[in-house]
């Protein structure tokens, strides 16, 4: 009988899928999820629940015994409405929690779910990699709270004698995604903009089926104290609106914002979600991201056999799923034509099922 | 118990009872007994079989009190009078009911049995018996109302269903948002929802709202306290007593409330709600009248400029509460506030805009102000209806007419209706966008098809053709109510009522108002095909003079054909009536295909977002529990409306002093001069913040605009 693997982030958008993904592979998946979460992504998996959270040893013990290894994938993944203090402290306080019920548990190997952030930004269009890092000027308290969760894997790994591998996915878009991460909500965002606005700089960005093979793959080959980038391919923000345009029939960009414009909406925007109680469409955090190029390359990976999907193909699935969702509002879906793609990966869908 | 007023003979009476300065209780007997109250009261006590001892009466009284001895409000010596009369003869077990108080939020002692208290009922008569004050919040029946019914969902007070004989003793007094308030708008009140105005207002139309009251829960007698009256176009806002020495009194409360309308030298039909009732309901069909209708000397009525702004500002429900708070006169020693924000602007505003009459200017402002604040929230809700449809409000209607009235032959002639009418369509040519349309007698008929690429089993399995109408884009409410079915149970007739955003969507601009459009239906359902036909028999807002068609689903190759067959005529605005576009007709013709090709793509959008399994129905639907609890968003918008304000205020407070105050310290008898540091400030803090943000921002563009061209 195969050991069983432990996993954090049970629930959450790409934990889900890795849970699935496992799940049909026949691994006996032993999944952490807290008490009263949303279960709909878990639907239809053989899994084995444990109630618990993160910032508690004893259910994580619970979670690892008899696990040779651990996907420690709970995250929190925001731009808005987290204090820099609460962002940083979770990820530091639930790594050292997970390593520590990890060293206990006896778990040989933790793969840990990072960021591509942590490798930094550019100013340039020159691809980053693992070992040539770019900027950090525009921290904001997500990308600090990864990149201190990642070295403090790594430095109690060592000090533990685990095996700690990282994968550091990009924005990894697609559904199921009940909770709506931010890179799913960067797509219903543009389909729910009337001025249907892009932004200077460029992104990179993957399919979520993509990121569990890159899970799969490093839990198999990865290197112990080796950080892993995953992703596809490297665009323009304006090409990444202009697919979503295509794929969904509304006409789009009609313009790119600049620094200034996207700080200025980002500020508006928060305002008005103050004023309505609702998450706002941008951040200033994010707004300070703008220009930058948060380009890619996944050759590491790719030598241990890592063939992503197209950002396309990537983003075709995110569109398909997210239209039929509750995420996109009722008037918004009714403005959408589908293109043949989404038809064509609807039906490829529905022979699969 | 569910009843429809008491008829006790066909003559229904109405009094109007008028009398001199010292004996108003002399008067309001002679009323009663005119009226026939006593006779009803014993002959519905006899028919109940109970004890007249032990016989429940409710009155329930207008308690708008925003200061002692207040106009605005019934006397309770009158009330009063009236339990001890009742006592008197005999009929012990008597309660007032007060109504929840919509004050309540932004005033203190708004209790019902606090403010019955302070407003001088003493819970016994002259006599020294005693009665007791409920609140008709309390005790709800959720069931009472029948599931159909509008107000299923907010049932009513045991205390007021389960007593046999109610008395509505209303307030005769001018309204500045419907002319005037009488037994209706009593009646109203005893509704169990302290956020009256949302839920009775801007959840459900009133005159909704009051047609249901009065055919499911009316009461049994009903007097109009005019002793002392409160006039003048500001309503209830401020006190401005009129002695007008008068009671109306009917079993009837339409007949009373129409009285009293006349009384003032108002159309009884200037109120859109006693208007709605007055048509749906009706007077007695044979009713007398005893006394004079001839006006009160010296009264004045709510101007139709000063109604009309009040309407428009209170089409926002966050307008209407705020001015509600902002704009009454009260008497803060007995009424204080509740939070000191409002206080202040009522201490400012009110008392300008407090009599309307007295001053052209008052008046002037007074209905700037409600236009102002109308517009900002007009402005937003149309540019929710341009692009953001989802954050509007669905709307809870009746179906507004029996469907009862139509026969099974009315049914299967739709179908021979429109049947020829589609030919038109398909013969015609299709036009640059694909649409096939031609004008008829003024109206549009076309016809829109489209294959949605889902089986046609799955697709009718996941489309009812019988919602096809409700699934249309731009539905934003309605009802739908089965008349005849199939042996599945499947709706072979139907009636329905629907109401569209205006069309095209930038009408609203124009003033445009909503389609509202009653239809009744035929349904059909063939092996290889469904269709649905309707025709319009009503259009409530008289928006619609065609709105009838037809929408089949049949199997195409792998997916399924909806076929869509219509012909339409919408009201036009004033603004578009009188620049008549069809004098260019290559400008009407491609905003008429434009229009109708953006609708029908997203009703086909519509019906494939069925098939995904999500309700494609545009708009929120309403908080049941709206202001029912302190979690409520009732709070929560406030203190975001009141945050905002605070931070206005601390930022203009801050610019207006920029210069730092010298810090001269405390010098010591050594010499050592002490200095306090400097208070936090974390406003001020977050606006250097954002002024360094921003110009990190311009510089970036600077640099980016200043690059050469392969670094950008």
């Amino acid at each position: 009988m195969m050991t069983p693997v432990a996993l954090t982030g049970t629930n959450g958008f790409i934990g889900s899928h890795l849970a699935r993904a496992l799940a049909a592979q026949g691994v006996p998946v032993r999944g952490l999820v807290r008490a009263g979460s949303d279960l709909r992504s878990l639907e239809g998996i053989a899994i084995q629940l444990v109630r618990g959270d993160i910032l508690t040893e004893a259910s994580l013990i619970t979670l690892m015994e008899g696990c040779e290894q651990v996907f420690h994938v709970a995250g929190t993944f925001a731009y808005w409405g987290h204090s820099a203090e609460t962002l940083i402290g979770t990820a530091q306080q639930g790594m050292q929690t997970v390593m520590d019920a990890a060293r206990k548990a006896g778990v040989r190997r933790v793969i840990v779910t990072s960021s591509s952030v942590t490798v930094g930004a550019s100013r340039t269009r020159e691809p980053l990699t693992e070992d040539k890092p770019g900027l950090f000027e525009e921290h904001t308290p997500y990308i600090s709270s990864k990149i201190a969760q990642e070295n403090l894997a790594f430095g109690l790994g060592e000090k533990y004698n685990i095996e700690v591998v990282a994968v550091c996915p990009t924005l990894t878009v697609g559904g199921p995604d009940f909770g709506l991460t931010e890179s799913n909500r960067m797509i219903i965002n543009y389909l729910c903009d009337p001025m249907k606005a892009s932004w200077i700089g460029g992104c990179n960005l993957v399919a979520v089926a993509d990121i569990v093979a890159a899970h799969l793959l490093v839990a198999a080959r990865g290197t112990s104290g080796q950080r892993y980038l995953a992703g596809a391919d490297n665009l323009d923000w304006a090409d990444v609106h202009r697919i979503i345009s295509e794929l969904s029939g509304v006409e789009g960009p009609f313009l790119v914002a600049n620094h200034t414009g996207a700080f200025l909406a980002a500020t508006f925007q928060e305002i008005m979600g103050r004023l309505t109680n609702t998450p706002p469409t941008s951040s200033r955090e994010q707004a300070r991201m703008v220009g930058n190029y948060y380009w890619y390359d996944h050759a590491k990976l790719a030598a241990l056999g890592y063939v992503p999907h197209s950002t396309r193909n990537a983003l075709t699935a995110a569109v398909s799923w997210l239209a039929a969702s509750e995420h996109l509002p009722a008037s918004k879906r009714a403005e959408l034509t589908f293109s043949e793609e989404i038809y064509a990966y609807r039906a490829l869908e529905d022979v699969q099922k | 118990m569910v009843k429809n007023s008491v008829q006790t003979n066909e003559n229904t009476v109405v009094v109007v009872a008028e009398g001199a300065a010292d004996n108003a209780f002399v008067t309001f007997e002679q009323a009663l007994e005119t009226a026939g109250f006593w006779n009803l009261l014993h002959l519905k006590c006899a028919q109940c079989a109970i004890a007249k001892s032990e016989f429940p009466i409710l009155i329930k009284p207008d308690c708008t009190f925003f200061d002692l001895n207040a106009p605005t409000a019934t006397d309770p010596a009158l009330v009063e009078r009236l339990v001890l009369l009742l006592h008197q003869n005999g009929y012990d077990s008597v309660n007032i009911g007060i109504g929840p108080d919509p004050a309540d939020y932004w005033l203190d002692n708004r209790d019902p049995v606090v403010l019955a208290e302070l407003v001088g009922y003493r819970f016994a008569t002259d006599a020294g018996t005693s009665y007791d004050i409920v609140s008709l919040a309390d005790e709800v029946d959720p069931a009472f109302f029948p599931p159909e019914n509008i107000l299923h969902a907010d049932g009513l007070s045991s205390h007021w269903t389960n007593s046999p004989f109610r008395i509505n003793f209303a307030k005769n007094k001018t309204n500045e948002a419907a002319y005037f308030s009488l037994g209706l708008q009593n009646l109203i009140g005893a509704l169990p929802k302290k956020a009256g105005y949302f839920h009775y207002q801007h959840r459900l139309r009133a005159g909704d709202v009051a047609v249901e009251m009065l055919r499911f829960a009316g009461p049994d007698f009903t007097i109009i306290d005019a002793w002392v009256s409160n006039h003048g176009a500001q309503g209830s806002r401020a006190a401005h007593p009129i002695e007008t020495r008068t009671f109306i009194a009917s079993e009837n409360l339409l007949l009373a409330d129409w009285t009293a309308a006349l009384k003032m030298g108002q159309d009884p039909y200037a109120c859109p709600a006693t208007a709605q009732a007055l048509r749906e309901i009706g007077l007695p069909a044979n009713f007398s009248l005893i006394g004079s209708l001839q006006p009160y000397l010296g009264w004045r009525n709510v101007s139709k400029s000063v109604r009309e702004s009040t309407v428009r500002r209170n089409e926002s429900p966050l307008m209407a509460k705020l001015s509600q708070a902002w704009l009454q006169q009260v008497n803060t020693d007995i009424f204080p506030f509740k939070n000191s924000v409002d206080e202040q602007i009522n201490r400012l505003v009110a008392p300008l805009v407090a009599n309307p009459d007295a001053h052209p200017l008052a008046q002037a402002a007074l209905i700037g102000l409600n236009y102002g604040l109308a517009n900002f929230f007009k402005w937003q809700e149309s540019w929710k209806v341009l692009f953001d449809k989802d954050r509007l409000y669905r709307q809870t209607l009746p179906l507004g007419f029996d469907p009862a009235q139509f026969t099974a032959a009315d049914f299967e002639q739709i179908e021979n209706y429109i049947v020829p009418l589609a030919q038109i369509a398909r013969h015609t040519p299709a036009d640059r966008n694909g649409l096939k349309w031609r004008y008829l007698d003024d109206s549009v008929i076309f016809e829109f098809s489209q294959v949605v690429r889902v089986p046609y089993a799955s697709f009718i399995e996941k489309v009812d053709v019988a919602r096809a109408v409700e699934l249309m884009y731009d539905n934003i409410g309605g009802a739908r109510q089965t008349v005849a079915s199939d042996d599945c149970g499947r709706p072979l007739y139907q009636a329905e009522r629907d109401l569209y955003l205006p069309q095209p969507n930038w009408m609203v601009f124009f003033g445009g108002e909503c389609i509202d459009v009653q239809k009744i239906e035929k349904i059909t359902y063939a092996a290889d095909r469904q269709t649905i036909h309707w025709r319009t028999v009503g259009s409530p807002n008289k928006s619609a003079d065609f709105d009838d068609g037809m929408v089949s689903f049949s199997p195409e190759g792998n997916g399924t054909l909806v076929s869509i067959v219509a012909r339409q005529k919408f009201a036009l605005p004033l603004f578009w009536q009188v620049i008549d576009i069809s004098y260019f007709p290559d400008i009407k013709n491609a905003l008429v295909s434009d229009s109708y090709i953006r609708f029908f793509a997203r009703t086909m959008a519509n019906f494939e977002a069925a098939c995904e399994g999500r309700d494609p129905r545009i708009g929120k639907v309403r908080d049941l529990q709206y202001g029912e609890n302190e979690s409520s968003n009732y709070s929560l918008e406030i203190g975001q409306f009141k945050d905002l304000g605070g931070l206005f205020t601390g930022f203009l407070s801050r610019m207006s002093n920029l210069q730092p105050a010298a810090r001269e310290g405390i010098l010591d008898e050594n010499g050592f001069r002490h200095f306090t540091a400097a208070a936090p400030d974390p406003a001020a803090d977050a606006l250097r913040g954002f002024a360094r943000d921003v110009a990190s921002a311009v510089k970036k563009d600077i640099l980016l605009f200043t690059s050469a061209p392969g670094q950008k």
